[in-house]
């Protein structure tokens, strides 16, 4: 479906593996950073059950 | 559907899919590790939630029974307090002050407790107290008592008049 390099240029493949590598880092870290702020909010909650709980034991 | 590569636009969406399929994998990725932290994350919490709503319960039963004694207290001590409203002793001839202050902490608080203790007992009860008590008479406190008791104030004061007439006699 896709010829990415017509032209049969060396460089292109590097290219385009830097390009797509980059383009998924910045997707993952789209979903990643948002998802950690409520992991770490979830582990707050999880520290503060957790200390009641101690507090009756 | 075939893009040609040799023109501007297939070149563009060629290379834009590509871009949106890498940062949706990527985007998943990340997904999928913060939904695998958040599952543990929340088994915990729903463990540590029911433990401590057993030790809520368990807390609440063993606290149960001092709430009733407490209750029970504030009830309670107002029901002896009307009752255990100590009587004017001072009415009585022969008693002074300090005898009402020792006859109360004997638990005689009322004109009917007093009638209803024998001489012999009161006696026995200043002999108790010490030397200071022991040259009081309490022979006819009871009498006295019962006057009192049930609100004969005119027979009472002929009785302490007969009474000091007999003394001074």
């Amino acid at each position: 479906m896709f010829d990415l390099n017509p032209y049969g240029n060396s460089n292109a493949p590097w290219q385009h593996i830097i390009m797509i590598g980059v383009t998924a880092c910045l997707g993952f870290l789209a979903a990643y950073m948002p998802g950690k702020k409520k992991v770490s909010e979830m582990e707050h909650k999880l520290k503060r059950i957790s200390s009641e709980l101690e507090g009756y034991q | 559907m075939e893009l040609n590569p040799q023109s501007l636009s297939g070149a563009i969406a060629e290379i834009l899919i590509l871009l949106f399929i890498a940062a949706s994998t990527g985007w998943l990725c990340a997904r999928a590790i913060i939904n695998k932290q958040l599952y543990k994350i929340n088994l915990e919490i729903t463990q540590k939630k029911a433990e401590l709503a057993h030790y809520k319960i368990t807390h609440n039963e063993h606290t149960f029974e001092p709430t009733i004694a407490k209750v029970s207290k504030t009830v309670y001590p107002d029901h002896i307090k009307t009752i255990a409203e100590p009587d004017n002793f001072l009415l009585i001839e022969g008693i002074g002050p300090k005898t009402v202050e020792l006859l109360n902490k004997e638990g005689i608080l009322t004109f009917e407790q007093l009638a209803g203790t024998s001489a012999i007992m009161l006696s026995g009860i200043l002999k108790k107290a010490g030397p200071r008590f022991q040259i009081q008479d309490p022979t006819y406190w009871p009498q006295q008592a019962s006057f009192a008791k049930d609100g004969q104030w005119e027979q009472l004061k002929e009785y302490q008049t007969y009474l000091t007439a007999g003394k001074s006699n």
